[in-house]
């Protein structure tokens, strides 16, 4: 039954495939040695630090380049005994993956040298996440999805109570343990029912042992799809699973909350996509429930948004919103609604970390993250402004900006799937505007307002750490360029749709051309 | 199950009243120390279970994490926690029916699980077996590789599938605990050399060895033996606030 030799032969496994991974585990185990072996580090030690874990996510970045240009994902490859499937979504996912983990690092040394002594293992918890955000991203079975979102999700607690001393980030990490904790019971409930269903843990396999149950409305698969959704949702921070997100992104330290609202989100996206295009390709039942999570958290999002004083909160309900608008895409599960969700995902990755760079910016300078205290920044760091601004410009969906084009192609993709959709789209469409109100105010208040009495105290040679400055300039810079040069990314986005529809049960995907 | 003797009938009763019960235990009993004895009751039921579902090494797993090393923390847990008995956390302000609408939920979410399940298209192979796939247990432990699965306990067959088909998550369970010990120590430890210096600066309010190391490593640094009682009233009032 079981050939031993196979056990020798790692080539026919295509391990090939994990180079970046494998770069960025390799990373990892350096940086952690050197913070072992060195304990008391002066700062430009820490510095050096931050530039090999920098330098490890870009090797690893340029490691997935060039296996992606080597040997060009033509059908979707199997790896490691068919736990990980090579694609271009996988590919896509992770280099979203790997730039979100680069940008929170470049982001997250000044903040970190201010705030606390304890810095280059935040680099060793960064990369160990995005690592199992990576392989879960590209999973392929469901022990490997349990095992790579436990290590995203125990390094996520942990990041979120790295500020050890300071009682919030204490407060942070408890609360997203209790939650995700029970997410996770949950979650790997529901996966137990599944194997249960269709006697495998591989993704292909419960696909086509499921096509049985195509048509039948079971009451185990309905469990199945609630307790997924639950505990997806809650990696989402899609309403109503949000409540640990306000309060973490508040309490943990800034570049963790950026550091969550992005890739622990972009990794929770993909798997739910992975996982509902080829597990439950044909179960209609998944549209109703997400439908629900997606109104529910465009309008908490949204109204909850406005009342908010301080701005991680703000953009914590904010992420909460975002999760709502691209949970439509999944709504209509059309191949260009997914698509259009997936270009949301990038300009999103962008975005949201140009506005948490900038307010991490700006609470190095003035130790304070509350929004009245944003006024007059113009007249102090107009560059810092105009960055922001374009961020949040972004988010609102305001032309130019990528922004505008994710909202465009997304809301146009559900309207011309059918009648039915129109109403997701004027929610979401009312929605956009009043989240305007709340976006808005901050650019108003940095640009007409007088100067606070924080912004007044910002001495002029306050030193800006350049690591930071260019991650925001670079995450404004895609923003912009992702706004004029929409269509080659929309593209790559078209084709990933396009390779996991081939990943379908046959069965079933060709049903699905037909309705479509 | 219309394979099982007599004695294995009167064993599976047996342990799924303990375990049930145990677990009842766990949520009722006022004292956490007999609660946290309770749930090793239950561990070990559960443990009895995987035996009689020919599963003898998930059993002897289930005993060794579970039921011992789980177990023996959560006790150390709860001694290092304060020298005060921890009787009903909450105390006098919890309302009287609190337990109502989680209980009806529950029950409910559990009926209709049990519904779920023994509706009749659903297939019991994987449960019953043990890695069987798609195989009707009855036919399936009469196969001479089955057989041999059961007669060593699976592990060969555990330890086979582990270094093959799922290698890579076991390896990145690996990866997994090593970022969980370093966040332990990150989280626990009193003091790191890097902050002997000039003293951590603060960003907001001050635990001053509050909560997370009070709780956890007061045991472990040095000179400072009395700290578990002073930090367990600090913890309270900090946790009272938010």
């Amino acid at each position: 039954m079981f050939d031993l030799s196979s056990l020798t032969v790692m080539s026919q496994q295509n391990l090939f495939y994990l180079l970046p991974e494998g770069i960025l585990t390799l990373g990892l185990l350096v940086v952690l040695c050197l913070t072992i072996f060195n304990p008391k580090k002066t700062s430009e030690e820490n510095y050096a630090l931050m530039q090999v874990s920098l330098i490890t996510v870009l090797l690893a970045l340029s490691a997935l380049a060039w296996t992606f240009l080597r040997v060009p994902v033509i059908t979707p490859q199997k790896a490691a005994y068919s736990s990980i499937t090579i694609d271009m979504f996988g590919y896509l996912m992770r280099m979203l993956i790997l730039l979100g983990a680069g940008v929170t690092i470049a982001i997250s040394h000044r903040f970190l040298e201010k705030n606390t002594r304890i810095v280059s293992d935040f680099y060793v918890l960064i990369m160990g996440a995005s690592l199992g955000g990576m392989l879960l991203a590209s999973s392929n079975d469901l022990i490997m999805v349990f095992v790579a979102l436990e290590t995203l999700s125990i390094t996520s607690y942990i990041l979120a109570g790295y500020f050890r001393r300071t009682i919030k980030s204490a407060e942070a990490s408890l609360k997203y343990l209790i939650y995700g904790g029970m997410g996770t019971a949950v979650f790997l409930f529901g996966l137990s029912l599944v194997y249960g269903l269709a006697g495998s843990t591989n993704f292909q396999d419960i696909g086509i042992a499921l096509v049985h149950y195509h048509g039948v409305v079971h009451p185990t698969l309905i469990v199945i799809m609630l307790m997924i959704v639950a505990a997806l949702g809650f990696k989402l921070s899609a309403a109503p699973f949000h409540m640990w997100a306000p309060d973490v992104y508040e309490g943990a330290p800034t570049p963790v909350s950026a550091f969550l609202s992005v890739v622990s989100k972009t990794a929770a996206f993909a798997i739910t996509i992975r996982m509902l295009l080829i597990l439950f390709s044909g179960f209609a039942e998944w549209a109703v429930i997400w439908g629900i999570l997606a109104v529910l958290s465009m309008i908490i999002g949204n109204f909850v948004a406005l009342k908010q004083h301080n701005a991680k909160r703000l953009l914590a309900y904010s992420t909460v919103a975002h999760a709502g608008y691209m949970l439509l895409g999944l709504v209509v599960g059309t191949s260009v609604s997914v698509s259009s969700l997936l270009f949301y995902l990038v300009t999103y990755l962008f975005m949201n970390l140009g506005a948490f760079a900038a307010v991490i910016a700006f609470s190095t300078l003035t130790q304070t993250d509350e929004i009245t205290a944003f006024s007059g920044l113009v007249q102090k760091r107009p560059w810092l402004t105009f960055g922001f601004s374009i961020c949040l410009l972004s988010l609102t969906g305001i032309p130019i900006t990528a922004g505008f084009f994710a909202k465009f192609f997304l809301f146009q993709s559900v309207a011309l799937a059918g009648p039915v959709y129109i109403w997701l789209v004027i929610i979401a469409l009312l929605n956009s505007t009043i989240s305007m109100a709340y976006y808005l105010n901050i650019i108003r208040l940095m640009v007409v307002k007088e100067p606070s009495a924080e912004v007044e105290a910002i001495s002029d040679s306050a030193p800006t750490s350049s690591a930071l400055s260019t991650a925001l300039s670079f995450c404004v810079f895609a923003t912009l360029l992702l706004g004029i040069f929409a269509s080659p990314f929309y593209q790559f986005t078209t084709l990933s749709v396009q390779q996991l529809a081939q990943q379908r049960p046959m069965v079933i995907s060709q049903a699905i051309f037909q309705k479509k | 199950m219309e394979n099982l003797t007599l004695l294995n009938q009167i064993s599976f009763w047996l342990f799924a009243i303990m375990m049930i019960g145990g677990a009842l235990g766990v949520v009722f009993h006022k004292s956490i120390v007999y609660s946290a004895l309770l749930l090793l009751v239950t561990f070990l039921s559960i443990a009895g279970l995987f035996v009689l579902l020919n599963a003898p090494f998930i059993a002897a797993a289930q005993i060794l994490v579970y039921g011992v090393g789980l177990t023996i923390v959560l006790i150390f847990g709860i001694m290092l926690t304060g020298d005060k008995p921890f009787v009903d956390p909450v105390g006098q302000e919890r309302p009287k029916r609190y337990w109502l609408i989680p209980g009806v939920i529950a029950f409910a979410f559990m009926g209709f699980l049990l519904w779920s399940l023994l509706s009749p298209n659903y297939n019991f192979t994987a449960v019953n077996g043990l890695f069987l796939e798609r195989v009707q247990p009855s036919i399936a432990e009469t196969l001479p590789g089955v057989q041999a699965i059961i007669a060593d306990g699976g592990v060969t067959h555990i330890g086979l599938l582990l270094f093959s088909k799922y290698l890579l998550p076991f390896e990145l369970a690996s990866v997994l605990l090593l970022l969980a010990m370093i966040g332990a120590i990150i989280l626990s430890k009193r003091q790191f050399p890097e902050e002997e210096a000039e003293g951590e600066p603060h960003v907001s309010q001050d635990l001053d060895g509050g909560a997370m190391e009070g709780k956890s490593c007061c045991s472990l640094n040095e000179g400072n033996g009395n700290l578990a009682s002073e930090n367990f009233d600090s913890e309270k009032e900090t946790l009272g606030v938010h």
